[in-house]
C-alpha cells in the first residue's frame, strides 16, 4: 500500500488555515536563471525555476500542473500553493546598510515542523539543550513575559531576557540577552537577539520551516546581522552547533505532530509564548501536522470488597482487593480513591495502609448520622464479595520529602490517611508522633492496629473538652523547629485550632499539612454574572450571578468531568485562556491562583466581564 | 503506541511480562523497553528501586530515556522537569517559585523484580504476580520477528513445556542443562526472548545453550 510518503500525488486540498502562507524552500541562489529546483511542500511535490530574466515560476507537479506563486524575499525563496497568497511579511532592517546575510544551510529534522517552530520560542530549554552556551542550570528561571497577537496576525513575544555565556559567535562572555520573538506564520518564526541595552545591533535569525510532511520537515536557517569579523563559516558553525543540540530532541518527540488539545501535555507559566502559539494555531482552525485530540480519561478501576470489619463505634473499615488475584497499583501515604457507590454517589477516602500492604487497599468509613447517602451506602449495601469502582489513588495530602520530623494530628474518622503516614514513615524509621483526638475511648478507631504498630509512637487524646484540646494542640505545636512539619486530618474545628495555634507559634504555612473532605465554611454561592466561551467550540454563553460555570455548561450539554464540586478534588481543573478567574477553591495554590492559568469552575468565577476558558 | 486487542490471548495485555535483565538497568540509569507496543523507561533510583513508566515527559512529549536519574527523581533532557518514584512531578526549573502543575504526572505502569528480571504489566491491576526462577542465570537475549502468541505456539510444538506462565517456557530435557525461555511480546509482531539456563554453568555450556536456542529459532521462524 502506498502511503503519503511515497511522491505520489494526494488529492487532499492544502490545509485551508495555511494554504495561502508563503513557506521558504531555499536561498534565492539555489535557482540560478535558466535552473529548475525540485523540492517537497505539505505532502507536495513542486517545480520552481527562475528563468533567464530572473523571474521565478513554481507550480505543483500533479497531473494538472497547478501553477503557484514563487518570490525571492530576505535572501530566500518563498511559495504559495493557495490561490490567494497572503502579503509578504515585511521586514525593513534587512535592507540597512551595514547588515550582513548569512544563509546557514537547510538542515531535515525529521518531527513535525510546528514542534520546531515551538522550540525555537522556547527559553526555558536552553540551560538543559544548550548548557554552557544559551544557559546555565544556575540561572534556569523564565522570566516574565509579553505575549501578543497583533492586528497582522503575526505573533510577537517582547521582553524575554535571558542570562548566556556565550549568546552568539561574536560573544566575549556572559551577558543578559534581550530577545524578541516574532511568528510572521505559523511555520516561520523570526527572532531579534541583542546584548541587553543593545538593541541597534540586534542579530535577526531566520527559522523558516518547509513542512514536508506531517511529521517531518527542512529548516532553512538564516541570520542577518552586523558582525563583519567572523566569516560565514564561523557564524555558520556557531548556529549549527545549536541547532545540531535541538535536532535529537525534536526527534525524540513521541508525538511529532503538535498537539493542540490540552490534555495532552502540561505547561508551566514559562510556556507563555508557546501556550499563546497553540491558541493561534486552535484560532485558526489548523488540522494539518497537528496531533489529534487525547482519548477519552482510562476507566476507572474495578475492586473486589476482600474484607468489611468493624474498627470502632460506627466505623467500618473496607479491605479492597484485585478481583484478577494481583496486586492494585501503588499508593503514597495521604493518598485517597474516589469510591464509585450503589446508587450512582461518588466519595472520597483515605488510604490506611502501610508499605507493606502490597496488593491490597484499606479505608475505613464512619456512618454518618447526616448521611446524604455515601456512609449509609458503604455501611448497609456494600458487602465481601462486591465490586466497587474506584479510581486510581490520588494524594494532596502527601509528605513532605524534606522534613526532618513529622508531627501527626488526627482528630475522629481523621485517622485515616495519618496511619498510612505513621505506617510509612515508621517503616522507613524516621521520627514522628501521632496524636489521637476522639470524642472517647471506644470511638477511637484502628486501636489493635495502633497498639501493635506504633507502640509509643502514638498518644490517644480522648473526651477533651475544647478547651482541654485546645490546650493540648497549643503545646504540641509550641514546640518543634524549622524541620518539623505538622499533617492535620479531622473535624472542621480541629483543622482551625492547629491553624491558628501554628500561626501563633510562628509556623510558616508550608510547614502546616492540612486534609480537607468537606470544604471549609460554606461555598460562597453567586456572585456578578459575566460571559463565558468556550475556545474549543467558539460558544459564548452568559453565566448569571446566581449559578456556576459547571451549571451553566451542564444546561448546554457541555461535558465537563466533576467530583466533590466544593472546590477541593480538582477534577474539572480547566486552562483559562483569557480574562481573570476569581478564585473560590482550595486546590490551587496562592501561586497557582495568581498566574490565573487555570481554575476550577465548579466553584470559581470571573473577576472580568469576559471568560475564556479551553473548553 | 497502540495497544492490541490481544485480550483472548495468553499474552493478553493484563498480564506480567518481562521487560528487561535486572543487571542491564543499573543503578541510577534509565533504558527504553517495549512491551504491547508500548515503549517504556526503565530506570533504577540509586537506592536500586525499579520502575517502568510510559516513556514520554508530560510536559513536551519528549523521550524520558533522554533523561537522567540525579537525587533518585528522573529528570527530562529538554526542560530539567524532575519526576519522583510515584510519577509526579517534582520541580519546574523555569519556574522554580511555583508549586509543580498537578498534572504533570508520568504514567507509571506496575513493575516487579524477581531472579533477575524486571517484569511489568500495562494493566491497572494486573493478573496475578510475577513467577520466580530459582536457580536460574539470565545467559543471553534475542529479539525475533514474530508475535508472542505464535512463537509459543512453535515452542509448544517443539516439545517445550509451559512453565506456569505464559511467558516461561521448558526445554524438553530431564537434565539441569535445560534451557528456560522467557518472552516478551515488544508489539504485534516482534518478541524478546530472554535465556535462562540453570546457574552456575561453565562458559562453554552456557555457549552451547545458546546456540542451541539459535538454531531452535532459525528452524522455527523459516517455517513461519
Amino acid at each position: 500500500m502506498l502511503e503519503d510518503k511515497d511522491t505520489t500525488v494526494i488529492d487532499r486540498p492544502v490545509d485551508p488555515a495555511i494554504a495561502n502562507d508563503w513557506f521558504a524552500i531555499g536561498q534565492s541562489s539555489d535557482a540560478a536563471p535558466g535552473q529548475t529546483l525540485r523540492r517537497r511542500l505539505m505532502q507536495r511535490d513542486i517545480e520552481v525555476c527562475r528563468d533567464g530574466s530572473g523571474t521565478l515560476a513554481a507550480r505543483v507537479v500533479d497531473v494538472d500542473a497547478a501553477p503557484c506563486a514563487a518570490r525571492d524575499h530576505c535572501g530566500c525563496i518563498f511559495v504559495c500553493l493557495g490561490a490567494a497568497p497572503k502579503p509578504l511579511f515585511a521586514l525593513p532592517d534587512f535592507d540597512t546598510p551595514g547588515r550582513r546575510f548569512v544563509y546557514m544551510g537547510a538542515i531535515g529534522v525529521h518531527t513535525g515542523g510546528l514542534r520546531v517552530v515551538e522550540n525555537f520560542l522556547d527559553m526555558a530549554h536552553f540551560p538543559f539543550v544548550h548548557s554552557h552556551i544559551l544557559g546555565t542550570e544556575e540561572a534556569t528561571e523564565v522570566r516574565e513575559y509579553e505575549v501578543e497577537l497583533d492586528e497582522r496576525q503575526e505573533l510577537w513575544a517582547r521582553g524575554c531576557k535571558f542570562v548566556q555565556p556565550m549568546a552568539s559567535a561574536a560573544s566575549e562572555g556572559q551577558a543578559d540577552i534581550d530577545y524578541v520573538y516574532r511568528v510572521v506564520n505559523p511555520f516561520s518564526p523570526l527572532l531579534y537577539k541583542a546584548p541587553a541595552g543593545h538593541a541597534g545591533h540586534t542579530d535577526i535569525i531566520f527559522l523558516f520551516v518547509q513542512p514536508t510532511e506531517e511529521d517531518d520537515c527542512t529548516v532553512h536557517f538564516a541570520i542577518s546581522l552586523f558582525d563583519d569579523t567572523h566569516s560565514a563559516g564561523e557564524i555558520t558553525a556557531f548556529q549549527q552547533t545549536i541547532l545540531g543540540q535541538d535536532k535529537p530532541i525534536l526527534e525524540s518527540h513521541v508525538y511529532k505532530r503538535l498537539p493542540l488539545d490540552a490534555r495532552i501535555e502540561v505547561p508551566s507559566r514559562a510556556d507563555a509564548g508557546s501556550s499563546a502559539y497553540r491558541r493561534w494555531l486552535r484560532q485558526i482552525g489548523l488540522r494539518w501536522g497537528v496531533e489529534p485530540m487525547a482519548a477519552a480519561a482510562p476507566a476507572p478501576l474495578m475492586v473486589e470488597v476482600a474484607d468489611k470489619r468493624s474498627v470502632a463505634d460506627g466505623v467500618a473499615a473496607f479491605t479492597l482487593r484485585s478481583p484478577v488475584g494481583g496486586p492494585l497499583p501503588p499508593m503514597t501515604p495521604g493518598a485517597h480513591l474516589d469510591v464509585h457507590l450503589p446508587g450512582g454517589l461518588i466519595r472520597q477516602y483515605s488510604l490506611c495502609d502501610g508499605p507493606a500492604d502490597d496488593g491490597c487497599y484499606t479505608i475505613a468509613v464512619k456512618r454518618e448520622a447526616a448521611s446524604r447517602g455515601g456512609s449509609a451506602a458503604m455501611h448497609d449495601v456494600v458487602q465481601p464479595g462486591d465490586l466497587l469502582h474506584i479510581s486510581l489513588p490520588k494524594n494532596n495530602f502527601a509528605l513532605d520529602r524534606s522534613a526532618k520530623r513529622s508531627l501527626l494530628i488526627a482528630g475522629g474518622i481523621g485517622i485515616t490517611p495519618l496511619l498510612s503516614m505513621a505506617r510509612h514513615l515508621a517503616a522507613r524509621g524516621d521520627d514522628f508522633h501521632l496524636h489521637y483526638f476522639c470524642r472517647s475511648a471506644a470511638h477511637a478507631a484502628f486501636r489493635t492496629e495502633l497498639d501493635d504498630e506504633l507502640a509509643g509512637r502514638w498518644t490517644l487524646h480522648a473526651g477533651f473538652s475544647p478547651e482541654a484540646t485546645r490546650d493540648t494542640v497549643e503545646r504540641l505545636l509550641g514546640s518543634g523547629d524549622a524541620a518539623t512539619h505538622s499533617y492535620t486530618c479531622g473535624p472542621l474545628p480541629l483543622m482551625q485550632l492547629v491553624e491558628s495555634a501554628g500561626a501563633a507559634a510562628g509556623w510558616p504555612r508550608k510547614r502546616l499539612h492540612f486534609e480537607y473532605f468537606k470544604l471549609a465554611g460554606p461555598v460562597e454561592a453567586g456572585g456578578m454574572p459575566f460571559e463565558l466561551t468556550l475556545a474549543r467550540s467558539g460558544r459564548t454563553v452568559q453565566v448569571p450571578a446566581d449559578l456556576s460555570i459547571v451549571d451553566v455548561l451542564r444546561s448546554i450539554d457541555v461535558a465537563i468531568d466533576t467530583n466533590c464540586e466544593q472546590g477541593v478534588c480538582g477534577t474539572c481543573l480547566c486552562t483559562v485562556i483569557d480574562g481573570s478567574p476569581e478564585h473560590r477553591d482550595q486546590y490551587l495554590s496562592a501561586g497557582e491562583k495568581a498566574t490565573n492559568m487555570q481554575m476550577l469552575p465548579c466553584v470559581s468565577r470571573s473577576r472580568s466581564q469576559t471568560l475564556v476558558l479551553d473548553l | 503506541m497502540q495497544l492490541h486487542n490481544e485480550s483472548r490471548s495468553v499474552f493478553a495485555a493484563n498480564g506480567w511480562f518481562p521487560v528487561e535483565l535486572s543487571r542491564r538497568v543499573p543503578q541510577g540509569e534509565v533504558v527504553q523497553s517495549t512491551l504491547h507496543g508500548q515503549e517504556l523507561a526503565l530506570w533504577r533510583s540509586v537506592a536500586g528501586t525499579v520502575q517502568a513508566w510510559e516513556n514520554r515527559c508530560p510536559h513536551r512529549s519528549v523521550r524520558l530515556t533522554l533523561g537522567f536519574v540525579a537525587d533518585d527523581q528522573l529528570v527530562c533532557r529538554y526542560h530539567g522537569w524532575r519526576y519522583g518514584s510515584d510519577g509526579r512531578c517534582t520541580g519546574v526549573p523555569s519556574t522554580p517559585a511555583l508549586a509543580p502543575p498537578p498534572a504533570a504526572c508520568v504514567r507509571a505502569y506496575m513493575c516487579r523484580e524477581t531472579d533477575g528480571v524486571v517484569w511489568a504489566s500495562l494493566a491497572l491491576a494486573p493478573r496475578g504476580y510475577p513467577p520466580g526462577l530459582p536457580g536460574l542465570a539470565a545467559c543471553r537475549s534475542f529479539t525475533l520477528d514474530t508475535a508472542a502468541d505464535r512463537f509459543a505456539d512453535a515452542l509448544g510444538a517443539a516439545g517445550f513445556e509451559s512453565g506456569g506462565h505464559p511467558a516461561v517456557w521448558q526445554e524438553p530435557s530431564g537434565d539441569t542443562e535445560a534451557a528456560t525461555l522467557l518472552l516478551q511480546p515488544m508489539d504485534a509482531h516482534t518478541t524478546g526472548v530472554h535465556l535462562f539456563v540453570a546457574a552456575p554453568l561453565p562458559a562453554a555450556r552456557r555457549l552451547a545453550a545458546a546456540q542451541r536456542m539459535k538454531a531452535l529459532f532459525a528452524k522455527e521462524l523459516s517455517h513461519a
